[in-house]
């Protein structure tokens, strides 16, 4: 067995391997592909299997960063790579591989530029798990930003007719947002050096250099967040890339932001910067509105799951910033069960675009042939709108507890998004289960019993996040 | 003894879900032996293994914690008692009924029912209350297996699953507390009453199918009987009404709940009572009972606050059998040859609140997306945007190019800079 001095590094390191075998695989004649896709679903499910060792080794009580560990890298100036976890982060190494195995089932048929995307959906793997591992400052910096790679490529190569445009705007929010996290660690470098994230919590910066500091760090995060007026771009391009694992991989880009907050955030904020917060308050909250009402209105899916996901993603960072650490705590089991729900709702609704588009017929009705696929379906609408079968339901009610309890208007208007947003996903459903006779599309389009299997066992993950979300770490 | 029901239903259940597609009546007629079995051990009390309270520790935090918990209460058993014969008959006629083609799952989901009644009515905590109650939500959801009814179902079941959500968050916010034992201090200081207790309200309103809620109730009408008569008796109007009587302490503490409680009761009766006289479809007819017995429980809840739901459900498995039995009476006056199809009538309800709710929104959306997205966001800021950065680049190039006038600016501007660093050297 791997000593647990290893695992971190090993798990960052692994899909950076894989990502490496994959490039030398075959990909020409008869395989088409399916030699990188083997290679991916292998290093990915390796992974896992290394992560649950790092739960068992892991003390799940313990709130502080663990094992610990240091790689030098230059000593003028003092940059090293340092790794740590704690259950915060793990569980969202883990939503990170799962959703991303579930997104690799949904294009496991497509032969269309399979093995570049293999091969940048591990190196993003790679770049992630870094970023929810990293323990100082610097190690932060560089993954929060070499994850942007695999992204723009994966963007170039699946963004659709308007992806010229789309890059653009990525480049540029994004480059604004590296410059501004690039400012604020420098700044917090000259001041304290090359310090480790748990004590840049602990740290109050006083004067004119911390509100710098703070309002740097702040905007680049929150330029990742589909908050007003940050939303246009995210919106733009989760919505119009057609490849699952694409979007998939896309839809993370507001967690390492939420988990940003959650790191770098001081304990003292949360008294000082009581202004600030109810200004995001009310706009993270009127922003849930407005995308939930477009959601409502919109006639893609896709867009419809992504006002879903930026209306519980606001709801997220409402929640980091009430300071209340059980609810920080909680976020991060919510946050496991809400990016299984994401993959696997979008995994579902592209099969359903595919069978749409090569019968040449509206998907209406679907449903209520395809029994496999309905049950599905159903389950990860039901477990999306926030009733008992995830973990994000405790979460809901905490958060929504918590607003209630400061500003009953603001946590009243959070619970409208909460049910536009979820009778978005429902009329979704019944257009997909309404009676028409004229859908062309019929059991024989239904999923594959493989595929019924392995979302039945993500059912059973998410159903036992909702019993006991760390059901799976053992003694 | 609940708690060893609650594992037998769910044992019962599991141990017939691989069972095939083959000889689903027979399996289905074994699963009503076992239930029967079951039952009879229940009454009388005999092998009874687990007899005490259960509790199991599902969230330990320090600021919060929340338990599963299986009661023992006598009152409660007494219930589950009524509950358990209503769902013996509804799984005989599961069985009976030869237009119903599921019969293993139609029992398989009277068998959660079952459990989801017992898991409700032992709720100490919000948490155990929410939960059991939105299961109520989704077994009424796997039960219908028509669309419509399906979709009119999910929509209220979920409005009021939010609705209670909303209303216990406000309890917890201001408490601190999710145990229902605390519910009464809560009155007693009276935060938000009103919002509490209006929300509360809508939930149960809206489960038991009330007036101005009864859209989703009267789509049931389109279903078999079996299934028609379970989602009517056992399903979300139960847990309606064990709701509210859990929950009613903070309903009284508002001055309008009970006004507003007692006149939509008064007017579902009557509404029922015209629909009985004048719907010519016979489920309609049948369902138009059950909402006038649900909406008078309620009113006697509301006129009675030490009233107990314990006694209300007494009534049930014989308001299910004499249902049943007056069915199969009608059928067999009609030759019994196949259930009638119903006669849609105008959907007068569906209308209203597409026109009030749904449309609004719409237009809310659709302005929201076309003038902020496309004109403020897309059109304004990043084309204006785009425009500087072409306006910059391109002052950049004639900056640059090879012309007297490019060179004349730039040697203008190094003169500038030169003459102020000169100045600022000489005057300090």
């Amino acid at each position: 067995m791997v000593s647990p001095v290893f695992l971190l590094p090993l798990i960052v390191a692994l899909p950076l391997f894989g990502a490496l075998f994959v490039l030398t695989a075959r990909d020409t004649g008869v395989v088409r592909g399916r030699n990188a896709f083997n290679v991916c679903i292998f290093t990915v499910i390796s992974n896992v299997i290394l992560l649950w060792r790092v739960f068992m080794v892991l003390n799940e009580k313990d709130r502080n960063l663990q094992l610990l560990q240091k790689f030098d890298w230059l000593s003028t100036p003092d940059i090293n790579l340092v790794f740590g976890v704690d259950t915060f982060s793990l569980l969202l190494i883990l939503a990170l591989h799962l959703a991303i195995l579930i997104g690799l089932v949904g294009v496991r048929a497509n032969t269309e530029r399979q093995m570049p995307l293999m091969v940048f959906a591990l190196l993003f793997l790679s770049m992630s798990t870094g970023l929810f591992v990293a323990a100082d400052i610097f190690s932060f910096y560089i993954f929060f930003e070499a994850m942007l790679l695999p992204l723009f490529m994966i963007l170039g190569m699946f963004g659709g007719v308007k992806r010229q445009g789309m890059l653009q705007r990525f480049f540029l929010y994004n480059f604004i947002g590296a410059l501004l996290l690039f400012v604020a660690t420098m700044l917090i470098y000259y001041q304290f050096g090359s310090i480790s994230l748990e004590e840049v919590r602990r740290t109050a910066f006083a004067g004119r250099s911390g509100v710098y500091i703070w309002t740097a760090v702040g905007l680049s995060f929150i330029s990742r967040i589909p908050i007003w007026p940050f939303h246009y771009w995210i919106s733009s391009i989760n919505s119009a890339i057609r490849n699952p694992l694409a979007f998939i991989i896309m839809s993370f880009m507001p967690l390492t932001a939420l988990y940003g907050f959650t790191r770098f955030l001081p304990d003292g904020f949360w008294d000082m910067g009581s202004f600030y917060i109810g200004i995001i308050n009310i706009v993270g909250v009127i922003t849930m509105l407005f995308i939930a009402l477009i959601g409502f209105i919109n006639r893609e899916t896709q867009y419809k799951i992504f006002a879903y996901a930026t209306v519980y993603n606001i709801m997220y960072l409402l929640g980091i910033f009430t300071g209340d650490d059980l609810i920080v705590y909680n976020i991060g089991y919510a946050l496991f069960g809400f990016m299984i729900i994401i993959s696997a709702l979008e995994v579902l609704s592209a099969y359903i675009k595919q069978r749409e588009l090569e019968a040449d017929t509206s998907a209406r009705g679907f449903l209520c042939r395809a029994r496999r696929l309905s049950a599905v379906y159903s389950f990860m609408i039901i477990a999306a709108v926030g009733f008992p079968v995830s973990a994000v339901f405790v979460n809901n009610f905490l958060i929504l507890a918590r607003l209630l309890g400061t500003n009953v208007k603001i946590g009243a208007l959070l619970v409208c998004t909460l049910v536009i947003a979820g009778m978005t996903l429902l009329q979704e459903l019944f257009r997909l289960k309404a009676d028409n006779n004229t859908c062309r599309l019929g059991k024989s389009d239904d999923i594959s019993r493989s595929m019924f299997g392995f979302m039945l066992f993500v059912a059973f993950i998410l159903l036992m996040s909702f019993v006991k979300p760390l059901w799976f770490v053992v003694g | 003894m609940l708690l060893q029901l609650f594992a037998e239903f769910l044992a019962i259940g599991a141990l017939f879900l691989p069972v095939g597609h083959r000889r689903r009546r027979a399996w289905a007629f074994l699963v009503l032996l076992l239930t029967l079995a079951a039952a009879v051990a229940f009454s009388t009390g005999s092998g009874a293994v687990l007899s005490a309270d259960a509790e199991y520790e599902w969230l330990s935090f320090q600021s919060l914690r929340a338990f599963f918990y299986i009661t023992s209460d006598p009152e409660i058993v007494k219930a589950t008692q009524y509950v358990l014969a209503a769902m013996l008959v509804l799984m005989l006629l599961n069985l009976l009924n030869p237009r119903e083609e599921y019969a293993l799952a139609a029992d398989n989901i009277v068998l959660l029912l079952g459990c989801a009644f017992i898991f409700l009515a032992s709720a100490q905590d919000f948490m155990q209350l929410m939960t059991a109650s939105c299961c109520y939500s989704i077994f009424g959801f796997a039960l219908i297996n028509n669309t419509d009814a399906k979709n009119k179902f999910i929509f209220y079941a979920f409005a009021s699953e939010m609705a209670i959500f909303a209303a216990l968050a406000v309890v917890y916010a201001k408490t601190g507390s999710i145990a229902l034992a605390d519910l009464p201090e809560f009155a007693r200081r009276g935060w938000h009453k009103d919002l509490t207790a209006l929300l509360i309200l809508f939930g149960v309103l809206s489960k038991c199918g009330m007036f101005l809620f009864q859209n989703q109730f009267m789509a049931l009408r389109n279903l078999s009987i079996n299934r028609l008569l379970t989602g009517a008796w056992l399903a979300a109007p139960l847990s309606g009404l064990v709701l509210y009587n859990k929950l009613h302490v903070v309903c009284e503490a508002s001055a309008y709940s009970l006004p507003i409680l007692r006149v939509l009761a008064v007017l579902a009766i009557g509404w029922a009572a015209v629909g009985l006289v004048r719907h010519c479809q016979f489920q309609a007819k049948l369902l138009y009972l059950a909402a006038m017995a649900f909406a008078v429980a309620l009113l006697w809840l509301a006129l009675y606050p030490d009233a107990i739901y314990e006694q209300v459900v007494k009534w049930l498995p014989s308001a299910v059998f004499l249902e049943a039995v007056a069915w199969a009476l009608w059928m067999r006056r009609c030759s019994g040859i196949a259930e009638p199809t119903a006669v849609e009538p105008r959907d007068n309800m569906s209308a209203i609140y597409e026109t009030l709710f749904v449309e609004p929104l719409r237009f809310v959306g659709r302005v929201l997306w076309l003038a902020v997205d496309f004109v403020v966001i897309e059109r304004s800021l990043l084309g204006t945007m785009s425009t500087l950065v072409r306006l910059v680049v391109s002052g950049l190039q004639k900056i640059q190019s090879a012309s007297w006038p490019a060179f004349g600016l730039l040697a203008a501007v190094a003169l500038g800079m030169l003459i102020y660093n000169i100045g600022g050297f000489v005057y300090g």
